[in-house]
């Protein structure tokens, strides 16, 4: 098939000039804590925290562990009357998160312009469990009054719930793209800022996964650890044994905003949001093009959208699952992407900390890329035993180290082929 | 006209009324039987085998996504596109989806039977070994990003892409997405829409546990010996209408369409559907089941996809309403349409496409792109989609030399959405 002119870059376009976007607050419920100090002081000190899943009796289940985010508790102060049934484990989390992201942008204290404030979240398929099917569906009582709990599964509920929080009236967007839900809901929030159509975007991820339909799903396809003896050391992206991930859950809720307005009323910068690159691999479902198409043209749109050079970033967190696959393609197109500098930029994968987050992940490791550049630490890479030779990739040390570094860039990649990247800026205080 | 203008060169629609773009034109001009049921704008019976080309893409997806697909299939025949003819780095998917339903783990139904006890209850350890007889690809089958995997692999699509779960304004975001980045010279065309999943049982009676959904009116209907398609069936989904019965009636379907800049479209020999103009979101902020009455977000939303637009409400000729029977929701916008266009001397008509079409929530606001130039052609508002009551200052005759119409959203969710368009003379 011949392409034709019509398909080159049409130059006649006027290039839109982007406004600055930056991170005003960051809000975390994670396995590692449940505010975003205490997770990134988790992660510092490389806690492990995986155990046997107590979510549910997971006892026969081909894998049986997890990352939980333990004894948790839910703001309920934030809570409007009526809101209750509506509420899932990932609704809890995104809430707590999104209180601590707005208060840490002081936004509880300032007036917000609702029309020019929306929400760009990141959730996950979360569905009711086996007690619901016992009593509701199988028998298909669907009027009996314990239906409601259905309602807490709807897909944009989190959304609206953290809409009303921050009294959006800019519109209230939801994604689900699989994994990369929360860093395709990141980069539509940066481009919603940097292109005008909002000031302020309330925006990021939630997800708990942690159910036996999911944990059943999974272990069918070949994705998961069975390392159930282990726990601790089952997710070990980029080791040479790694043979699958290892659940997570939580939420990360990160607030973006128009440069100039967070300067105007003295808001503290945490950092820049730089460049942004989606794509679609379309080659398989679960699996990534065997050349790391897709992740490569992401991570490409990514640095031509920040306008900088590949050898200006120094930290790359990659999506890094710990399954074979993923890990080896992934490091590939790093590879490709970054070619002989690939060797001395630090790459680490901190899901042998948090777990998969699935739905939040992207957002969670969006945000320790902003710490990494506010603090100018590299996460360290736990859980390797045995580099993997075929992932050529120099990944950061085993302890926390100190790194100058101007930029970092988030990976994620999602069943059914969305791939993101997206860069952090340092700002210089 | 501009070669950046950004147009819409085909629609692929599926929906219990009709199968593709000139048979929902048809459709709209039947006068038999007015559908009154969920039944009528369910597709249970739809086999996505007969309208998909590559039928390995259905052996792992759902029966919505099934649906969903076939509408891609008929997009890429209804716009005369041949997969190649861009990069698939230039081109964009974009897709409003309903997200996960309950039933979409019904793959795991002889699991779940065998891991029951005799008290009823499942037994999860019980369902951790059983489940492992089900199909590998159970899971897969209720990812909510199906359609966007599978239609990319069909347009060979690899570029920028979305997937939208935000209820009835998702189709929306997806082409206002999606057509911003064709703006913005970051891809040369896009395929966007949404699918719906109103087949699935516990889905519907969520709907219904929120007091959204319509009692259904089947007894009453077979005592009804009226055949008509007039606004006047009692039992017809009338949104707007005072005695018309509370509650929306939700509707399977799928719709697509392609967007590309005129010049492009042009080259390749396209048919030009209509223009696409601007689009804009907005939200009440409330949460949950709730909607600001004075319709304070819908109306700046407007005013926004018009600002889009670079028009004013004097330009727009056609009110497309999103309006599907849950009053509140249909009051605000009504409210809303009121205060936009108070001077009555520019006036639009308003007609509600849930008539015919039924609540598509997820893929509704997109078959309206394709049907503008059509009601412009034929110079009249479709009996079909009409409404049998004077909404002063609604007119029900279309004025021809308005050219632009509006398309609305709105959710119970208090989330809305707007897109104008332009007609195409043909």
């Amino acid at each position: 098939m011949t392409t034709n002119a019509a398909s080159a870059p049409n130059q006649s376009i006027k290039r839109q000039q982007k406004r600055r976007v930056v991170v005003t607050g960051i809000g975390a419920v994670t396995p590692l804590g449940h505010t975003l100090p205490d997770t990134w002081n988790g992660l510092l000190e490389g806690k492990l925290v995986a155990a046997l899943i107590k979510r549910f009796d997971a006892t026969d289940y081909p894998s049986q562990i997890a990352y939980e985010v333990a004894d948790f508790k839910l703001r309920r102060d934030l809570l409007q009357t009526g809101e209750e049934m509506y509420l899932n484990d990932a609704t809890r989390f995104a809430i707590n998160a999104a209180a601590e992201a707005m208060e840490q942008a002081k936004l509880t204290s300032v007036q917000i312009e609702p029309s020019r404030t929306a929400v760009c979240f990141g959730n996950g398929l979360t569905c009711p469990g086996l007690d619901w099917y016992s009593e509701v569906y199988l028998p298909k009582k669907f009027d009996d009054p314990s239906f409601t709990n259905h309602i807490r599964f709807f897909a944009d509920q989190i959304s609206s719930l953290l809409g009303r929080m921050i009294g959006a009236q800019g519109g209230v967007t939801t994604i689900h793209t699989a994994c990369a839900s929360s860093g395709q809901a990141l980069g539509e929030a940066y481009e919603m800022i940097a292109y005008g159509d909002a000031d302020l975007v309330l925006t990021g991820g939630s997800d708990s996964m942690i159910n036996p339909f999911s944990a059943a799903g999974f272990a069918l396809l070949g994705a998961l650890s069975d390392r159930n003896e282990e726990p601790t050391t089952a997710s070990r992206p980029f080791d040479r044994g790694r043979d699958g991930f290892v659940f997570g859950e939580g939420a990360c809720v990160l607030i973006f905003e128009d440069y100039e307005r967070a300067i105007q009323r003295g808001a503290n910068i945490i950092a820049e949001v730089c460049g942004y690159g989606v794509t679609e691999s379309a080659y398989r479902i679960t699996d990534l093009h065997p050349e790391g198409r897709g992740p490569i043209e992401a991570m490409e749109m990514a640095l031509n959208d920040a306008g900088i050079e590949s050898s200006a970033v120094g930290y790359v967190n990659v999506h890094g699952t710990s399954t074979q696959l993923n890990d080896r393609i992934e490091a590939l197109a790093i590879a490709k992407v970054f070619g002989e500098y690939s060797q001395r930029m630090f790459v680490s994968s901190t899901k042998s900390m948090t777990g998969h987050m699935i739905a939040a992940a992207g957002a969670i490791e969006f945000a320790f890329c902003v710490m990494a550049l506010k603090h100018q630490l590299l996460p360290p890479s736990i859980n390797i035993f045995e580099a993997d030779p075929d992932c050529r990739i120099s990944l950061t040390p085993k302890k926390v180290t100190a790194h100058a570094m101007r930029y970092a860039l988030s990976n994620s990649v999602g069943f059914g082929g969305s791939n993101t990247a997206i860069i952090a800026g340092r700002i210089d205080t | 006209m501009s070669a950046d203008e950004l147009v819409v060169t085909g629609l692929g629609a599926v929906t219990a009324a009709a199968i593709g773009s000139q048979a929902h034109w048809d459709r709209l001009q039947y006068r038999g039987k007015s559908p009154c049921s969920a039944e009528d704008y369910g597709l249970a019976q739809f086999k996505a085998t007969e309208h998909v080309r590559d039928r390995r893409q259905l052996k792992s997806v759902s029966h919505a996504d099934g649906i969903g697909l076939s509408a891609i299939n008929g997009l890429i025949t209804d716009s005369g596109y041949q997969v190649g003819y861009y990069r698939s780095e230039r081109i964009g998917v974009y897709v409003g989806a309903a997200g996960a339903t309950v039933a979409d783990n019904d793959g795991y139904m002889d699991a779940l039977i065998a891991a029951t006890e005799p008290n009823g209850r499942v037994s999860s350890p019980r369902f951790g070994k059983t489940s492992t007889t089900s199909r590998p690809v159970t899971l897969l089958v209720g990812l909510a990003n199906n359609v966007l995997c599978y239609g990319s692999l069909l347009l060979d699509a690899r570029g920028p892409n979305s997937n939208y779960v935000s209820s009835s304004t998702s189709a929306h975001l997806a082409l206002i997405n999606a057509a911003k980045r064709l703006a913005r010279g970051q891809i040369d065309m896009a395929v966007a829409g949404g699918y719906s999943v109103a087949t699935d049982p516990a889905y519907a009676a969520m709907f219904k546990k929120l007091g959204l959904l319509r009692d259904e009116v089947a007894e009453e209907r077979a005592q009804d010996n009226s055949p008509n398609n007039s606004p006047n069936n009692p039992y017809a989904l009338r949104p707007f209408q005072s005695d018309a019965p509370a509650g929306t009636i939700l509707a399977d379907g799928a719709a697509f369409v392609m967007i590309e800049r005129r010049a492009a479209a042009a080259a390749r020999g396209a048919k030009v559907l209509a223009q696409y103009c601007g689009g804009a979101i907005g939200s009440d902020g409330l949460g949950p089941k709730r909607c600001d009455p004075n319709g304070v977000a819908l109306i700046a939303t407007i005013t926004r996809a018009l600002a889009a637009a670079g028009i004013s409400s004097s330009d727009i000729g056609l009110v497309l309403s999103g309006a599907s029977g849950v009053q509140a929701v249909d009051q605000v916008e009504l409210r809303a349409l009121r205060q936009i266009f108070n001077d009555g001397a520019h006036s639009p008509a308003l007609a509600v496409t849930s008539r015919v079409l039924g609540n598509l929530m997820e893929a509704g606001g997109i078959i309206e792109l394709a049907l503008v130039s059509e009601i412009y052609e034929s110079a009249r508002i479709p009996e079909s989609i009409s409404l049998d009551v004077a909404l002063s200052p609604f007119q029900q005759t279309l004025n021809r030399a308005k050219p632009y119409a509006l398309v609305l959203r709105s959710s119970p969710w208090g989330e809305y959405s707007c897109v104008v368009v332009k007609r195409e003379v043909v």
